[in-house]
């Protein structure tokens, strides 16, 4: 019981402040934005319901990144998971809400699973519970490698990597919007800080195999995440696609980390891993923007498909400049956030690329930023995707022409968000050199080796805004005459005559179409109709089958329940029979 | 030094650019066998675009009317990113 309060001893290391950092200081503005979003369910759902499971979520998740041993880390943990799915089942008179949030659920348990498996291992090589005791013994290679792929299951299954990434899409939209972007940008960053914890401080045995292995896995994650959220019709599956793009970036630039450093490259590795970081602030920043955008037009149209909204740039003209930041933020356009870290992230892959001894490894490298790259491009289509369409042109539907009024609270958390991304653009070289302290500290390094990009960067983006304020000024001075758009010859424009969403993407869903599983059903009744799905291809071609397994083998094993309580009390005798056998003569 | 060294170039550069634009056009024009427009025309043009008016449709939005300059701020910036010679 005193190792689960000995939390008050700190793990003070200062990836644990950083964490922390981000947690908080994306909380605020998510709270402030909280206090008018939650008008929309104070009629039918109970908030005081509401802001317990969300501060609970909040301190737990502050806990988590500070507990200094694993019994308190899981306990947080447990609690985290515990309250994010108390909060995705918010709005439970929708059945498909309940459904969704049990499959959520089960995936977070079968992360809680592993990492307790993985813990337990832990204690059994090493024999303490205090990270800082765990830090001093060295595992032996096929322990750690062990601890590894446990570790990349059960923090992969919270943030969203490959096999495991099937709950996002689906948590998200059924979650309040709030809750999305609390749970999309501070959530799996926990998850990442949990990886970053057990592989770079407490296991510290950089293997190159297993960084290749991550490393293939998160590109994967990132193509096959982007090319699902371009084809997606609801904006807030959308976004949570463009999430698990994004923590592939993230944990690719973590897996380079630990091939540089397995080859003793160390420069370049500091480099990577403050990619990394850097890229967990900006993605939390950014993220949570666009999530609360997203909610603010579901609060104002009540409706999440993409092909009913549109115009809502006249009506909400905040909402428009706030995701219009957040839009360029993902795109990574020069003076947001953004392209900081991509820029750093894609430096570290080039520098990275000459410096590995092994031709075979460096030719990987190569391809893996080759496919960001890729995977970049996909995220700008989708942002232009959900701002285009989402926000101008004129409302497809009479729910977007109808629209509510916004509360003030909700630009608010949105403008401050906004401020962090510009302030985190334009001050990045400051921002960068904190971050670089940091992974330095991880890595074991040397902390006056971290000059990265020196501050003319400022500068630049300060010229590019005076510049646009000069150019905008005179071509201002002349007159804008406005008019109705010409229609090619028809007389009345019509709202359908613009590009849908599904139209928007067609240029990818001739290549891509098998990733996103997106096909198109012809149907001939009175006249032709057409109609379009979507389907995760992991869900449907892994979790599916597992599930019928596993139900086949379940109705083989209903054969044992007669119903009679005789036969019952003989399988628990067979069954402490053989647990004393198995403990007393095999062990 | 050095930053007044990287202004001047860059200042250079933009203002020299139609300049060039119109010496080639004039070549081309040269060697196919009619007489081109003067060297200086592209400023002329310029010069008369940047006097127009815009005339946008009412169903966009800010983006149709800053993006233009933004698009030309950027190339601008370009312009400052180059080393010296």
């Amino acid at each position: 019981m005193e190792l689960f309060f000995d939390f008050l001893n700190f793990h003070s290391s200062s990836l644990s402040y950083f964490f922390e950092f981000i947690i908080t200081s994306v909380f605020v503005p998510i709270f402030i934005y909280s206090l008018g979003y939650m008008r929309e369910y104070a009629k039918e759902y109970s908030l005081k319901y509401f802001w317990f499971f969300t501060i609970t979520f909040f301190v737990s998740m502050i806990m988590t990144v500070f507990s200094n041993n694993m019994i308190s880390f899981m306990v947080f943990w447990k609690i985290m998971s515990i309250s994010s799915f108390f909060l995705v089942i918010f709005e439970y008179k929708k059945s498909v809400t309940v459904q969704t949030g049990i499959f959520y659920f089960i995936m977070t348990h079968i992360s809680g699973l592993t990492l307790m498996f993985m813990f337990a291992l832990l204690y059994k090589y090493t024999g303490e519970v205090y990270f800082n005791d765990m830090k001093n013994v060295n595992l032996m290679p096929n322990q750690a490698t062990l601890i590894f792929y446990l570790s990349i299951i059960g923090f992969g299954a919270k943030a969203g990597l490959l096999p495991l990434h099937a709950w996002l899409p689906k948590a998200h939209p059924a979650a309040p919007s709030n809750i999305s972007a609390l749970m999309s940008g501070v959530m799996l960053k926990v998850a990442i800080y949990g990886f970053i914890l057990v592989n770079f401080i407490i296991v510290r045995n950089y293997n190159m195999a297993n960084g290749i292995v991550l490393l293939l896995i998160e590109v994967l994650t990132a193509v096959i995440s982007i090319l699902n959220a371009v084809f997606q019709k609801d904006i807030k599956s959308l976004l949570a696609y463009a999430s698990a793009e994004n923590i592939g970036i993230i944990f690719s630039a973590i897996a380079l980390a630990m091939i540089l450093v397995s080859q003793n490259i160390y420069q370049t590795s500091m480099l990577a891993m403050s990619a990394a970081l850097f890229h967990v602030l900006n993605h939390s920043v950014f993220k949570s923007l666009l999530f609360s955008s997203a909610g603010s037009v579901l609060f104002a149209t009540s409706t999440k498909n993409m092909n009913e909204l549109g115009g809502l740039h006249k009506t909400l003209k905040y909402t428009t400049v706030f995701a219009f930041i957040g839009m360029a933020s993902i795109s990574a356009i020069p003076p947001f956030n953004g392209f900081a870290s991509e820029s750093l992230i894609f430096t570290s892959f080039l520098k990275s690329m000459s410096l590995v001894p092994n031709r075979n490894v460096s030719t990987f490298i190569t391809v893996c930023l080759a496919v960001l790259a890729l995977t970049s491009s996909g995220a700008v289509y989708t942002a232009t995707k959900y701002f285009g369409i989402v926000f101008l042109g004129e409302p497809r539907s009479e729910k977007a022409r109808n629209v509510h009024k916004v509360p003030a609270t909700m630009d608010i958390g949105m403008g401050i968000l906004s401020v962090y991304t510009v302030v985190l653009g334009v001050f990045s070289p400051y921002v960068i050199k904190v971050i670089s302290n940091i992974s330095a500290d991880l890595l074991d390094l040397n902390r006056s080796d971290t000059v990265f990009i020196n501050t003319d960067v400022i500068y630049i983006s300060l010229a590019i805004f005076v510049l646009n304020i000069v150019l905008v000024s005179i071509s201002k001075t002349n007159k804008v005459e406005r008019h109705e758009t010409w229609g090619c010859g028809l007389n009345a424009v019509k709202p359908y005559m613009q590009y849908s969403g599904d139209g928007f993407s067609q240029p990818a869903s001739r290549y891509f179409r098998e990733a996103a599983g997106y096909k198109k059903h012809v149907s001939k009744t009175d006249s032709i109709f057409l109609k379009t799905s979507l389907h995760d291809i992991f869900y449907e071609n892994v979790y599916i089958p597992m599930n019928k397994i596993v139900d086949f083998i379940a109705l083989k094993i209903v054969k044992i329940h007669y119903g009679k309580i005789q036969v019952y009390i003989l399988h628990i005798l067979t069954a402490l029979i053989l647990a004393l056998f198995v403990s007393f003569v095999v062990v | 030094m050095r930053y007044v060294l990287i202004a001047l170039q860059s200042i250079f550069l933009i203002l020299v650019t139609p300049l060039f634009v119109g010496i080639l056009k004039r070549m081309k024009a040269f060697i196919r066998g009619y007489k081109g427009s003067s060297i200086m025309q592209p400023y002329y043009d310029l010069k008369r675009l940047f006097s127009k008016g815009m005339v946008i449709s009412s169903s966009s939005s800010f983006v149709s009317m800053y993006g233009p300059s933004i698009a030309l701020v950027f190339a601008i910036t370009v312009t400052f990113l180059i080393p010296t010679f």
